[in-house]
């Protein structure tokens, strides 16, 4: 097991690693300095403003001077300056995590518990009006563009209805607040998010529901419920986990788009902004620290596989 | 009984309609930036300047009039008063020595009053290249300050032009707090600001308001500022918000999340014009034009396109006043050059090429141009006449524009390829390096009375030996227009600079390096219960003014 | 597929009708040009006088924000749209078969070092890294810039370096199964080359499981391309594809919601009709064991 750990662990920081420089490199491939683009905005600045606005940014040096210099300071634990929050990376980084955990792990949830009902219920019935209708919401759940079905909601509950916010963080430190803030974005994921669960659980359970210990539960006069619940449920549990672990830590950068149309300062939408405004700290460490969440997540799921299923050993 | 009834319900009502006035003591802005520093001096965004148009005061400014105004100071300087005294400056140059006197009850929000130590602060920060302030030239050719007293400064400048008197980018900052933190260490200053670090800070801010808190990338929250002695502002509290996607936006607008909406931010002209159809009940709508210029730099080292002709063909072939009916509802006003119609200088009286199909023809044709079996014309050497007309992609009301530009072209017989990069490619490299193969549609922003040194210049042709800088990306060079722009701001008296704006104009639409567009406008939007908003139309933000807003009666 | 594999595959009334369905936009896509030849005009010229317009007969769907027929622009972003999907999934699995059978036929350090490299790119952030990936100028590596087919290639490289690793995993456990077998380990016995091998034996068998991986793949390349147009990196205009026709009217969603409304609907009914399709063939090809999405 220790073994495990540390192999994975190992393997972990050499991706990381590797990320790190990959990525150094694409943005510096990226076009357009952000001097330049502060040029073109302000019809005073002229070329010696450029020069050393450059000079003072680091900006003038080769690109492997400029990683060897952020590698060097982020062993340190010092991960920069962002340039369009004008804060520490790290203190940013730390706001939008928290902001993203707050909507991730309730759609996460969320997504997990009510696609798992509606896949063990299409299992217990397979081919029957039920399975093809819980299979139809899982594929439109996925087949929606998450814009479209954000604005939709916006439309319909905030603008139309007039019940809930249109966007935006929380306007007071209350859960109220926080509440109403929180629901529209993660009814977007949750619907958008089930369907994975359930087929999941769909197929899960038909598999286990199928061995033949389940029939001899059967005949030997057991309650339906209590045999899906007791027996089949534990062991389709092994795939959701995994399913759950992967398709949060994809969430915390992917849930981009969801957070731009919501105006939810998180992670993705950081990202996205500091790609896009080639803020070199703050992509590097946001695109590190998602990777992380990934690498971690997929490694909680294998260990909870074995934990569950003894038969489960790499 | 009923006595008691009624005057209960009398009491009632009285509490209600306080109630009811008091509501309105929070106003919500929408906008759709968030600054990347709350700094005065360093970084130029339009979010920061609109925020900080409510927190803080600069020493000039130019008005809803296009006039320079006295904010902080008591009058402006003249000649003609005494305060402006032209001499001549250390380098042998014509300079001016320039006195202004600040007002007495300016202070920060911490009771300390402002007084010309923050200006002299600035002043040596921003000389200081290592802090990052711009703009270096403002800070170069003030060489000189002489404080007099706590109030009264006098500043020498090395050069003598029209604007002499106007230092509406030299913010003063608050000596007593930030100067220990340049002191330390000049390079790390602008990651140790307090105006970054601690925003929230009233000594940091002079204005009607102060910010009291921030939430990085939404909302930046201001309130009553108690050392402010001007006129009380009307809010006690005002929000401010970003959301960066128009169509949130808007839903937020329509859902009664915001009060209004910024028209130097917000949304873009078609959206507002729809708006107006279905909610001019709920809301006021005001267009201003304004001082950005969307136009089409035409890139002079094209043969086709050195030939004056083709130029004069491609402007007669547009039908820009269509353009502006169909897709802006004619808010937009056409442009007969650079300059914006509300500037002094402006001159409608000079020919111009209007929309005339025929004569784009005619003059296609005396150019050697002669239509092909495509319907694209070609020339003797069998070269399509065909170009690339590149803009800014995700801008919509651009992607417009050229979309029926190409179909108008078509008609004449030229062949248009559109070609979109972001932003970022566009501006850092496409058109700074004048890589663009024939049309580049974008906007330029200026200033009232703005000389255009930048873009016609010849000396202000990007090259690689010259590290790229400039703006004339035509590449236009005439002698005569070199001369004027040279002149034109060491003239003081504004009747003779009138001619040789004149000139100015006349050569600009009769050579046509570029083709003027329009002039864009900003949409306003305003709850119907707030009044007393001016926008300016140029870069000075109306919350300048935010002591005059009021709720309506 | 198997006579039995067929009858199941039609039992699945609705993978049938997605066929069906996924069929007539195809072919619609494919007579675009006669469409607009019956309905005179083109989806690209500009009618500056005729914008959002109602539906009429001249314009079945009404039209967009410049006055182009609605209906023409989905049928050519039809074709877009489609190509893109299609050309991404198959680039993606042939990438993957390569990868999964080169992984399982040298096997030992050859098949580590790929699997190590799939699991990398697994763990890795989709999402921004594509649009670091889709953001990059081609011009600073040498490349031609701004040519519409070079950014439909881009998008299907861009989607290929995530898309190769399922299907490559999947190649790789159904080649490894297949070499097992007795008939298979007679053959190399026999001195039959590697690659005949692949092909008499393996090939035949992961046709089908790659088929369903990759039928699944174009439904979520529709998506991502919308995804990548709306963030502004995918398509350019004028250019249609349904992806940017949804960029494009969701700033007067309110005002003329249809503009936003149909490409929105195509692009969710193709994504539903390729998944039930992966779902039904499935199915067909092996009902007791569902084939899990890795």
């Amino acid at each position: 097991m220790l073994r495990l750990l540390a192999g994975r662990l190992a393997q972990a920081a050499a991706t990381l690693a590797i990320l790190s420089f990959a990525t150094f490199l694409l943005i510096g491939l990226m076009p357009g300095d952000p001097i330049d683009l502060a040029i073109a905005g302000d019809p005073r600045l002229g070329a010696e403003d450029a020069a050393r606005l450059r000079a003072l940014h680091g900006l003038d040096r080769p690109l492997v001077a400029r990683y060897l210099a952020w590698a060097g300071g982020a062993l340190e634990g010092q991960f920069g300056f962002s340039r369009l929050y004008a804060k520490p990376v790290a203190e940013v980084l730390a706001d939008a995590l928290v902001a993203s955990l707050a909507l991730l792990l309730p759609a996460t949830i969320l997504s997990a518990v009510i696609g798992v009902t509606l896949g063990v219920l299409a299992a217990r019935r397979p081919r029957s009006g039920l399975d093809y209708a819980v299979n139809f919401v899982a594929f439109a759940g996925v087949s929606l563009p998450s814009f479209w079905l954000g604005i939709l909601l916006i439309i319909l509950f905030a603008v139309t209805l007039g019940w809930l916010p249109a966007g935006g963080p929380p306007d007071e430190p209350t859960l109220a607040s926080w509440l109403r803030h929180l629901a529209l974005p993660m009814v977007t994921l949750t619907v958008l998010g089930l369907a994975a669960y359930a087929r999941q659980a769909r197929a899960a359970m038909l598999e286990a529901l199928a061995d033949p210990w389940i029939r001899t539960a059967y005949a030997k006069g057991a309650p339906e419920r209590a045999v899906v619940l007791r027996h089949a449920f534990p062991n389709a549990a092994v795939p959701v986990i995994t399913v759950a672990a992967l398709d949060f830590a994809t969430l915390v950068s992917g849930a981009l788009v969801t957070e731009a149309v919501f105006a939810w300062p998180g992670m993705g939408k950081t990202i996205y902004d500091a790609i896009l405004g080639n803020d070199y700290n703050l992509a590097l460490l946001a695109l590190l620290l998602s990777a992380a969440v990934t690498l971690a997540a997929s490694l909680v799921a294998d260990l909870a596989q074995m934990a569950i299923d003894p038969r489960v050993r790499t | 009984m009923k006595g008691a009834l009624a005057a209960g319900l009398l009491a009632a009502g009285i509490a209600a309609g306080t109630a009811h006035a008091q509501q309105r003591d929070t106003l919500t802005i929408g906008i759709t930036q968030f600054p990347s520093t709350f700094h005065p001096s360093i970084e130029t965004m339009a979010a920061k300047s609109y925020i900080l148009g409510l927190a803080r005061r600069p020493v000039t400014t130019y008005d809803a009039d296009w006039q320079l105004t006295c904010m902080l100071c008591v009058r402006l300087p003249t000649i003609e008063n005494g305060d402006a005294v032209p001499e001549t400056a250390p380098n042998g140059n014509p300079g001016i020595r320039v006195t202004y006197r600040l007002r007495e009850d300016a202070a920060w929000g911490d009771g300390t009053p402002v007084t010309a130590d923050d200006i002299v602060f600035a002043w040596e920060a921003g000389r200081e290249p290592l802090t990052g302030m711009g703009p270096a030239e403002l800070y170069r050719s003030l060489h000189r300050i002489e404080v007099i007293d706590p109030r009264t400064l006098t500043l020498y400048f090395d050069k003598l032009t029209f604007a002499y008197n106007a230092i509406n980018d030299l913010n003063p900052l608050p000596a007593r707090l930030e100067r220990p933190i340049w002191r330390e260490d000049a390079r790390a200053y602008r990651t140790r600001t307090l105006y970054d670090r601690e925003t929230a800070n009233p000594g940091l801010w002079n204005g009607p308001y102060r910010i009291a808190a921030t939430q990085a990338g939404a909302s930046v929250t201001l309130e009553r500022n108690p050392a402010w002695k001007g006129p009380a502002p009307a809010f006690r509290r005002i929000v401010v918000r970003t959301i960066e996607n128009t169509t949130a936006l808007e839903a937020a607008l329509l859902a009664g999340q915001i009060d209004m909406i910024a028209g130097e931010l917000g949304l873009s002209l078609d959206q507002a014009l729809a708006l107006e159809k279905r909610a001019a009940t709920r809301f006021r709508f005001h267009f201003q034009p304004g001082l950005v210029y969307e136009h089409i730099d035409l890139n002079l080292d094209m043969p086709a396109l050195a030939d004056l002709r083709v130029r004069r063909a491609l402007l007669a072939a547009i039908d820009r006043r269509q353009i502006v009916e169909r897709l802006f509802e004619g808010r937009q006003p056409v442009a007969r050059s650079f300059v914006n119609p509300l500037d002094w200088m402006a001159d409608d009286t000079i020919p111009a090429t209007g929309f005339d199909p025929a004569l784009a023809r005619r003059l296609l044709d005396e150019a050697g141009w002669a239509p092909g079996p495509d319907g694209i014309r070609r020339n003797a050497a069998g070269e399509r006449l065909s170009f690339e007309l590149m803009t800014t992609a995700g801008n919509r009301s651009r992607e417009l524009v050229q979309q029926v530009l190409q179909g108008m072209w078509r008609q004449v017989g030229v062949e248009i390829r559109i070609r979109n990069e972001p932003p970022r490619v566009f501006f850092g490299e496409t058109v700074s390096r004048r890589r663009f193969q024939g049309m580049a549609l974008f906007a330029w922003i200026s200033s009232p009375e703005n000389v255009p040194r930048t873009i016609l210049h010849s000396t202000e042709i990007p090259t690689e030996a010259r590290n790229w800088s400039g703006q004339n990306y035509t590449g236009f060079q005439n002698a005569e227009m070199d001369h004027l722009i040279e002149a034109i701001p060491l003239e003081l008296d504004r009747e003779k600079r009138r001619p040789m704006w004149r000139r100015v104009q006349e050569i600009y639409m009769a050579e046509l390096p570029v083709l003027p567009l329009f002039f864009r406008s900003d949409a306003h939007i305003w709850p119907r219960w707030l009044e007393g908003v001016r926008p300016t139309g140029h870069l000075a933000p109306s919350t300048l003014w935010v002591e005059q807003w009021r709720v309506a009666q | 597929m198997s006579g039995r594999a067929w009858r199941r595959f039609l039992g699945h009334h609705a993978a049938v009708a997605s066929v069906l369905l996924l069929g007539l936009i195809a072919a619609a896509a494919l007579a675009a040009p006669l469409i607009a030849a019956a309905l005179g005009h083109d989806p690209f010229t500009p009618d500056l006088f005729n914008r959002y317009a109602p539906p009429s007969p001249g314009h079945p769907l009404g039209t967009d924000e410049l006055g182009r027929d609605l209906l023409l622009r989905l049928l050519y972003g039809a074709r877009v749209s489609l190509a893109v999907g299609l050309v991404a999934a198959l680039v993606s699995a042939v990438i993957g078969t390569c990868v999964g059978l080169a992984a399982a036929w040298f096997g030992g350090a050859v098949d580590a070092l790929l699997m190590r490299l799939a699991d990398g790119l697994l763990a890795l952030p989709s999402l921004p890294l594509l649009i670091v990936l889709a953001a990059v100028d081609p011009a600073r590596l040498g490349l031609p810039r701004g040519a519409m087919w070079f950014d439909l290639a881009r998008i299907v490289a861009i989607i290929a370096v995530f898309g190769w690793v399922k299907v490559a995993r999947l190649a790789r456990a159904s080649a490894l199964s297949i070499l097992r077998r007795d008939y298979a380990r007679a053959a190399v016995a026999l001195g039959a080359s590697g690659g005949r091998v692949l092909w008499r034996h393996v090939a035949p068998n992961l046709a089908a499981h790659v088929t369903v991986a990759s039928t699944q793949t174009v439904g979520a390349v529709i998506l991502l391309e919308s995804v990548l147009s709306f963030l502004g990196l995918g398509i350019q205009p004028p250019t249609p594809s349904w992806g940017n026709m949804l960029a494009g009217a969701q700033e007067l969603v309110f005002a003329a919601p249809m503009a936003a409304v149909w490409p929105g609907l195509m692009i969710f009914a193709t994504v539903v009709a390729t998944n039930f399709i992966g779902d039904g063939l499935a199915d067909a090809l092996d009902p007791r064991a569902e084939l899990r999405s890795a």
